[in-house]
């Protein structure tokens, strides 16, 4: 658990990295449809997971600390 | 490098193939989900046709012939521009003219080297909307399917044609093609509308509704844009679109004067020296120049193209044609027997 919980600010990393680029390729064209579709939409709440888990650990890990 | 610097680099690193990953993946499904997909549903019937009244038991007395007048079969397009069609078909290699169609390609060179710009423009009046249609990548609507650019011409028998707003890449949306109605969404940017009555209409998207839309009789909807004049026909000030618009690129558009007077303008671009292409503002111009009424931006770069007599009329920019979801183009029946 403990290393799976290890995992969890990578997963951020990598899933903020991605949307990043969703966006980026999004301005540039639109036609694509990259953020309106259901990819994005699991993309985006796997990313709010992730970041919230990421941030749920860092605030314990201070309290802890 | 001590171990530490080193292990991070590494753990960064695998976040970054991680990233890599998750984005082909993500991307991968929103672009080619089309395999699994079922074909594009008929078009759903828009409306009951009203029963026809049955015809009246006692005949109306029948009046006698009036001897002399033959009667006037043209359309009401082909009276109003009687000068512009011709009773025989004529084709030059920039013009067609025939009883139903009436094409004019002119070529136009603005600026000088780096900034020199070309642009082709087919002035159009047709008999009826019938010589106005639409083509999909092999006639269907399956979803991201693409067509080889000249077998898709002929196989449509176009006289004129350019290239659409790759229609099979959008899966919402108000888009209705020769009549049938493929998606009733609203859109998610300008909408562009011909009717059935030949009227054509640019739309921002919180602009209309589409039942209204549809009582009205549509013919053609088209989703890409952004439309470049307003009501008054002026250029816009600010246009609906992505940042694309902020660079020179070649372009395809099509211009509304009125009801059977209808211009494609393509742009040719990134070729210095011939052409750079145009910003949305400076095509927005050449319509406002025209005296056009509506005119709507249509999908460019590497897809613009312009043919004619199923030949490619623009200079591609890279050279080699690339396979496009769909086409507007002018035809009519026979024509090819005719040449």
């Amino acid at each position: 658990m403990k290393k799976l919980l290890s995992l969890l600010p990578h997963l951020s990393i990598a899933l903020t990295l991605a949307l990043t680029v969703l966006v980026i390729l999004d301005v540039y064209n639109p036609m694509l449809g990259l953020l309106r579709g259901r990819p994005f939409l699991i993309l985006f709440f796997l990313s709010a997971l992730a970041a919230l888990g990421t941030a749920l650990l860092a605030w314990l890990g201070e309290r802890q600390g | 490098m001590n171990r530490t610097p080193k292990r991070i680099a590494l753990t960064l690193l695998a976040d970054l193939l991680l990233a890599a990953l998750i984005l082909g993946a993500a991307a991968g499904a929103q672009l080619f989900p089309a395999r699994n997909r079922a074909p594009a549903a008929p078009p759903e019937p828009t409306a009951t046709p009203e029963p026809v009244p049955e015809t009246s038991p006692t005949p109306e007395p029948v009046s006698e012939p009036e001897p002399t007048a033959t009667p006037d079969l043209r359309t009401p397009w082909q009276i109003r521009f009687a000068d512009q069609f011709t009773e025989e078909t004529v084709i030059t290699e920039n013009s067609y003219t025939s009883p139903q169609v009436a094409i004019h390609i002119s070529t136009i060179q603005t600026g000088e080297g780096a900034k020199t710009v070309t642009y082709h423009l087919a002035d159009i009046h047709i008999a009826s909307l019938d010589n106005f249609r639409t083509r999909t990548a092999h006639g269907t609507m399956e979803y991201f399917d693409t067509q080889d650019l000249m077998e898709m011409d002929a196989e449509s028998h176009a006289i004129l044609a350019i290239s659409g707003d790759f229609m099979l890449y959008q899966d919402r949306g108000f888009l209705v093609r020769n009549g049938e109605i493929y998606h009733q969404d609203q859109t998610w940017w300008d909408l562009c509308v011909l009717f059935e009555d030949g009227v054509m209409e640019t739309y921002r998207r919180d602009e209309y509704s589409v039942d209204e839309l549809l009582e009205r009789g549509v013919a053609q909807a088209w989703n890409f844009g952004p439309a470049l004049l307003d009501r008054e026909g002026h250029a816009m000030d600010s246009y609906e679109t992505s940042a694309a618009v902020g660079y020179p690129n070649p372009r395809s558009a099509i211009g509304y004067y009125e009801p059977g007077h209808y211009c494609f303008v393509l742009v040719d671009g990134r070729q210095e020296g011939y052409s750079r292409g145009m910003l949305l503002p400076e095509l927005a111009k050449v319509f406002e120049e025209l005296g056009c009424q509506r005119a709507y931006n249509l999908d460019g770069g590497g897809s613009a193209v312009m043919t004619f007599l199923h030949e490619r009329y623009s200079r591609q920019s890279n050279g080699a044609d690339r396979p496009l979801g769909d086409l507007l183009l002018i035809t009519e029946e026979g024509w090819e027997d005719r040449r």
